[in-house]
């Protein structure tokens, strides 16, 4: 703030030299002239001083029996006087800070924060439709209507904050990772039957009448728990039929074949080092490309970087711009090494046992065997799981 | 007196430097030294710097001495200080 004042009101680099030059140094003082960045150099003092003080100081040399030379002058008054000749360079500057002004009057950014499941491309389109569009006066927007708006259009929000800093729109958002509604249950009465062969290892029936216990070998499509509960009397003699939608636990080990192939050529991209850019500038909303030469290249990867003017943190000017970077290659095919392709087809059976598991099964065994035959690398064998294998069927004969 | 000053100054919770108008030395290393309630400069060479003060002059050696600010109540001396000396 203090280089401000001194900038604003101007300062000199003076150099005393003299009979007794720390007597003019001490009237300073004494008359609270402030002098800073005092340097002795060969006998001599150069030091800084306001442009102001320097008048008064002047008055104080006969009495010092010293010499003051100006030798720098800085500041906003000498920069004026420099260039007070210059009318349209003042002009300009005069214009740069309306149109800085006329800025400011409106967003250039609005920007998500805390949201994931709702994307950022999404709410601004939900935005643009109510209005709310990068462009647009700041006095025009309320805060708390927003809010509401983006409450209610997403009920999944249960939080929203709104604010104006700068010329950006910030928007923070909170959303319900919750259950959102009970969806109906389905009480239509069924059967559950295998899913697959297996060999049951444990049946926990909730309702419906078991048909199969542990140990049974079951066959895909038996009916493992039936929807049809029989009534019986006290004389055990069946009185009638009850039909409920079956449900149990049925855990049963079951062995899966695991069958994968693939060739050990496989395509690359043998990048050729050419590289070409491509910059794309968005002023007030207006998209200008300016296209490198691109002519030559069949086919390319293209990496984009985007970027925004912002001066400071929070004042965002209406000019974007995003580099395409534009690097070709030349399609081409290369062999695996048998290392390699034994590594990639582990990769491969890892993820799909994975998946099993993320599905409820629980790996007991996994016999699959990793060959190189002919140009292909093949992966195959038995894995032995127990999972749950109920499935929902139509009441059987009804 | 100054002693009547100085004792009467702590028992009414005053500062003592504030009554008494002794000069406030504060170094930061040996690189930076504020000096507060100072008279004036005496001599000043890039070698040493002599001030006149209460209750005694103040002469400061080292190299490249610099003063970054002299104000009517503060100095700020900037360099190698290898000394600091009271005389009269």
């Amino acid at each position: 703030m203090e280089r401000l004042f001194r900038y604003l009101g101007g300062y000199l680099l003076v150099e005393l030299s003299g009979y007794s030059p720390e007597r003019l140094l001490n009237l300073c003082s004494y008359h609270q002239i402030d002098l800073w960045e005092l340097v002795c150099v060969e006998g001599k003092y150069r030091f800084y001083v306001r442009a102001g003080d320097f008048k008064q100081m002047v008055g104080f040399v006969r009495k010092s029996k010293s010499r003051l030379v100006v030798l720098q002058k800085h500041g906003l008054p000498f920069f004026l006087r420099r260039h007070r000749r210059r009318k349209l360079f003042a002009a300009g500057i005069g214009l740069c800070l309306f149109l800085l002004y006329l800025l400011s009057l409106r967003i250039w950014d609005i920007d998500f924060d805390g949201n994931s499941y709702f994307t950022d491309e999404l709410l601004l389109d939900t935005l643009s439709e109510q209005g709310y569009i990068a462009g647009m006066e700041k006095s025009v927007i309320v805060c708390d209507d927003l809010e509401m708006m983006l409450r209610e259009t997403y009920p999944e929000i249960t939080w929203v904050s709104a604010q104006i800093r700068g010329t950006r729109l910030l928007i923070q958002i909170r959303e319900n990772t919750g259950l959102l509604a009970v969806e109906p249950v389905d009480e239509t009465p069924c059967d559950l039957v295998a899913a697959c062969d297996g060999v049951i290892r444990e049946i926990v029936t909730r309702s419906g009448t078991p048909l199969v216990a542990a140990g049974d070998t079951v066959e895909q499509g038996q009916v493992l728990v039936s929807g049809v509960v029989e009534l019986y009397n006290d004389s055990k003699e069946k009185t009638g039929e009850h039909l409920v939608k079956a449900d149990a636990t049925i855990l049963a080990a079951v062995q899966t074949q695991y069958e994968d192939r693939f060739s050990l050529e496989h395509p690359v991209k043998l990048h050729t080092g050419r590289k070409r850019y491509r910059l794309h500038v968005w002023i007030f909303e207006q998209k200008l490309s300016l296209d490198g030469n691109i002519w030559g290249f069949e086919v390319y990867d293209t990496t984009s970087e985007q970027g925004q003017l912002i001066v400071g943190e929070d004042f965002s000017l209406p000019v974007r711009w995003q580099v395409d970077a534009l690097e070709e290659y030349v399609a081409g095919t290369a062999l695996y090494a048998e290392a390699e392709a034994k590594a990639l087809a582990e990769e491969k059976l890892g993820r799909f046992l994975e998946g099993l598991e993320k599905e409820g099964a629980r790996i007991v065994e996994s016999e699959v065997q990793i060959q190189i035959v002919g140009g292909d690398c093949v992966a195959s064998g038995l894995v032995s799981l127990v999972r749950e294998i109920g499935e929902e069927a139509p009441i059987a004969g009804r | 007196m100054n002693d009547r000053i100085e004792n009467m100054a702590a028992s009414l919770g005053l500062p003592r430097e504030l009554v008494s108008g002794a000069a406030v030395l504060s170094s930061f290393g040996d690189s930076c030294l504020f000096i507060e309630n100072h008279k004036g400069i005496i001599e000043y060479t890039r070698e040493s710097i002599k001030l006149q003060a209460r209750p005694s002059k103040i002469r400061i050696a080292g190299a490249n001495l610099d003063i970054a600010f002299y104000t009517a109540d503060e100095i700020k001396i900037t360099g190698k200080i290898t000394e600091i000396c009271y005389y009269r």
